[in-house]
């Protein structure tokens, strides 16, 4: 097992990769009550399309595949699994991302039983169509509640307009006719695909023994399992920045408008994904400088009332797809748009306020060492960092050495071709 | 849990002590009476604060002082507990140990909460209009929002048709009606009144040293405000002969459904520790009744969950149904309410109920702001100090018997519908 410690938080991640090739990362946290662990698996949305060792073309799963999975694996004809972990002391839950699938529990009390559980759950599912239909009603009236949400909306509708072919154009859940597309051979199709202990990743976090641990793991049947390793590569959808439609005008049932202005980053350049974790933050010390709270182009939006306490923005930036969203609430709309329009194409004009740059550093550097106070958080932090493969310690320190030139030349080519604008009104 | 409380006139301090944490949590709390004419000028007021003080003049230059401070996060608001009205200054950031050059990250915290309490930036002795009335705006378009999210419209329309004639139907939030009425005078006389005539409690979780925290304190902060124990609880309450049943027509694509049941039992009553785990074994949970019998094997809703608010003793139930589905969703929940005051309820789901608040009450002592939000409940209410193995030890002694009978007094009063008609 590999320790690695860090001096300014003086916190230890310890590391092991096992037989079967699952990862596992834990962070002991002595004195903290509760402990959590999340087992990930590398299969999100976005793997659509992958080629399959044993197959001559592209498979293409229906949208939603991997939420289906992930709803399947909860699903037992015997026992009731939430119920199963709460006899434990255990809360489970789980949920599919663009990128990723985590299945997750938390308890006070030891966490040999739950994690066993858990394991089960992942390594000895169930697929009956009885239960795949039931599970279909659950999805289909899920994709429906969000369907009243307009800031899901909203944000849906941006990524369709940004994207041409890219699946991150289609939600999460996938859609109505698509989930009935999805049956027994889809899942298990998509479960042996991308559920072997190499795409897995195990990661816990609370008052443990790393070793003592490790142990158990080990001696857990799914250990005993041989699979083979279908998955030769997956698809990657690369897509300039040119995006799909410029604006989108909704009538919706609102008081106030809404509008959601979508950048889309260019990605036909090959990036690590350490190189793609530093130019997020990098972006996001720039746009931190010239729209945040206390920039200057902030308080004007206020003062000119263009924007309210709705505002904010943040910044995706994965292997094939990258992309800044804003948003606010607004009365005035059309002035709004324009305004921050014209902020985003002369980024080089206002990024110029290099002591609020070191603040925005000596911030991130504070929520850095907050984020280890706080289990939970902290288990979704690591988790995402371990999927990518990318160093938290080593990251951090190369986030403490970034310059105001280095931020200034990485700004983004933004143009009107790689902007899109959703604008809901009444 | 190292704890100590220091009693002074004017405020009481409460130190809560832990290497545990990488941060220093600091809260100002003033409690006064939950009063309609003083609700927009006391939701305001924190907001206001914020806007800017004579050292750092405006919102943008005193979240720049926050920045240099590693991020410092202050978190302001008003909240109504029972029958009271709280406005809390919520500090956290983190502890200097573990800043590269070490300073005086308390110290700085400190100044910077004083400066923000007692020197607001001021023309002629009043707040600043322009800080005022973009206050105004930002609550009046925060209010004026909440129309598009369904389910936050559903429960607030189903709290006003509930508690129509009570205290309860406010917010701590405002009322949008008559936020005009709000004048710098007005503003001025309620900042008044939280200096001199609130309830003061100041809460420190962290790594320090009670001595030092307390001279630190006492150093920045004064109050002349009288101590006086309330109770906070709400016991107004109304005769019900026939529940009352509203709908409302909306474009949704999944009715939301409220329901309020009056339950007489209080926090700090003999049967209280029962009503939590009825609560739990009713809705609180997802393995809870609700959601295993209505979403898991009648697969009528997304979503349906209830909670208990004990200052009031009521318990509110949630959901979201397809339209057309809002009768045999109600009949089903009639039935299972019926069920648990008939004693139909498995020793296994006691167990599991049991067992994840127990989980729940361990873990408040993995958060500053929980401990610090419980300290503050328990002191302010019981007169005593929070201690997780007492609430342990009632929730365990908790049985079938006390459980049936505690459901007896749940009764329904309040239906709200917001439903598309189905063609």
């Amino acid at each position: 097992m590999q320790i690695r410690q860090d001096i300014t938080v003086k916190e230890s991640i310890y590391e092991i990769t096992l037989a079967d090739g699952m990862q596992v990362h834990m962070i002991p946290k002595p004195g903290f009550a509760k402990t959590e662990v999340a087992l990930s698996v590398a299969y999100g949305a976005v793997d659509r399309d992958v080629f399959l060792r044993d197959a001559s073309e592209v498979t293409t799963f229906p949208d939603g595949t991997a939420h289906f999975l992930e709803h399947m694996l909860f699903e037992s004809e015997s026992e009731n699994i939430s119920k199963q972990f709460s006899a434990v002391g255990a809360n489970v839950n789980a949920y599919t991302s663009q990128t990723r699938t985590s299945y997750f529990f938390s308890t006070t009390n030891g966490i040999t039983e739950p994690l066993r559980l858990l394991l089960n759950l992942i390594f000895f599912p169930n697929f009956s169509s009885e239960l795949i239909d039931k599970e279909r009603q659950i999805i289909a009236r899920e994709i429906r509640m969000y369907r009243d949400d307009l800031d899901q909306t909203i944000f849906e509708d941006t990524l369709k307009a940004l994207y041409h072919n890219h699946p991150i154009k289609t939600d999460i859940a996938g859609t109505e006719e698509s989930i009935a597309k999805i049956d027994d051979y889809w899942l298990k199709m998509a479960y042996d695909t991308f559920y072997h202990p190499k795409n897995i990743h195990l990661v816990i976090v609370g008052d443990i023994n790393p070793e003592a641990l490790v142990a158990q793991i080990e001696k857990h049947p799914f250990m005993q399992l041989t699979r083979p390793n279908r998955l030769m590569y997956r698809v990657v959808h690369m897509e300039d920045n040119k995006v799909k439609r410029s604006l989108i005008s909704t009538t919706k049932d609102l008081n106030t408008d809404m509008l959601m202005v979508g950048v889309k980053l260019d990605k036909t350049n090959h990036k690590t994904a350490f190189e793609n974790d530093i130019d997020e933050i990098k972006l996001a010390f720039l746009l931190d400088n010239v729209l945040g709270k206390t920039s200057k182009t902030y308080q004007s939006l206020m003062n000119k009332r263009l924007i309210n306490d709705t505002f904010e923005f943040s910044i995706t930036n994965e292997k094939d797809y990258g992309y800044i969203l804003l948003f606010t609430e607004t009365k005035k709309p059309i002035a709004a748009k324009r305004a921050i329009l014209d902020v985003l194409m002369h980024l080089s004009t206002y990024f110029t306020d290099e002591f609020r740059f070191l603040l925005a550093k000596r911030k991130m550097l504070g929520n850095f060492i907050q984020s280890f106070d706080h289990i939970s958080s902290l288990t979704g932090f690591l988790t995402e960092y371990v999927m990518s493969g990318v160093d938290l310690f080593q990251l951090f320190t190369a986030v403490n050495n970034i310059t105001f030139p280095e931020v200034k030349a990485n700004l983004p080519t933004i143009t009107k071709d790689s902007c899109t604008v959703v604008h809901y009104h009444r | 849990m190292e704890h100590r409380l220091f009693l002074y006139p004017g405020y009481t301090l409460q130190c809560i002590k832990t290497a545990k944490f990488k941060t220093f949590s600091i809260a100002l709390r003033f409690a006064s009476a939950f009063l309609p004419e003083a609700i927009n000028n006391r939701a305001l007021l924190p907001n206001v604060l914020l806007g800017g003080t004579k050292k750092y003049p405006s919102k943008a230059l005193l979240q720049t002082q926050m920045d240099a401070l590693y991020g410092l996060t202050l978190n302001v608001g008003t909240e109504k507990i029972g029958t009271e009205s709280v406005i809390y200054f919520e500090m956290k950031f983190v502890n200097e140990k573990y800043l590269p050059n070490q300073g005086m990250a308390l110290a700085e915290a400190l100044d910077l909460l004083a400066e923000i309490i007692y020197n607001p930036r001021q023309i002629k002795n009043l707040f600043c209009q322009q800080i005022v009335d973009e206050e105004i705006r930002l609550l009046k378009e925060d209010f004026e929002a909440e129309y598009i999210n369904k389910s936050e419209y559903a429960y607030n329309q189903f709290m006003k048709t509930m508690f129509k004639t009570e205290l309860h139907q406010y917010r701590a939030k405002g009322i949008y009606e008559t936020l005009d009425e709000v004048t710098l005078v007005s503003l001025k006389n309620s900042y008044l009144q939280m200096l001199h005539n609130n309830n003061v409690t100041i809460i420190c979780v962290g790594d320090f040293e009670y001595a030092t925290m307390d001279a630190l304190i006492a150093k920045r902060f004064s109050f002349d405000s009288p101590i006086h124990q309330e109770s906070w609880l709400d016991r107004e309450t109304k005769d019900i002969v026939n529940a009352t049943v509203v709908t409302e027509d909306s474009d949704v694509s999944q009715a939301r459904i409220n329901q309020g049941y009056r339950f007489p039992v209080r926090f700090g009553d003999q049967d209280y520790y029962a009503g939590v785990v009825l609560n739990a074994i009713f809705g609180e949970f997802d393995h809870s009744q609700l959601f295993q019998i209505v979403r898991e094997e009648n697969t009528l809703c997304y979503y349906i969950s209830s909670s208990y608010d004990s200052n009031k003793g009521v318990i509110i139930m949630m959901a979201g149904v397809d339209p057309g589905n809002e009768e045999q969703t109600l009949a089903l929940i009639d039935t299972i309410v019926k069920g648990l005051k008939t004693g139909a309820l498995a020793d296994e789901e006691i167990t599991i109920a049991k067992e994840s608040l127990i989980q729940r009450i361990r873990q408040n002592a993995d958060s500053p702001e929980r401990l610090a939000h419980l300290f503050f409940l328990y002191r302010k209410t019981l007169g005593k100090e929070f201690d997780p193995n007492q609430t342990l030890a009632a929730i365990a002694a908790v049985n079938k018997q006390d459980i049936i009978t505690v459901a007896q007094k749940l009764t329904l009063d309040t239906t709200y519908i917001l439903t598309k008609k189905v063609q």
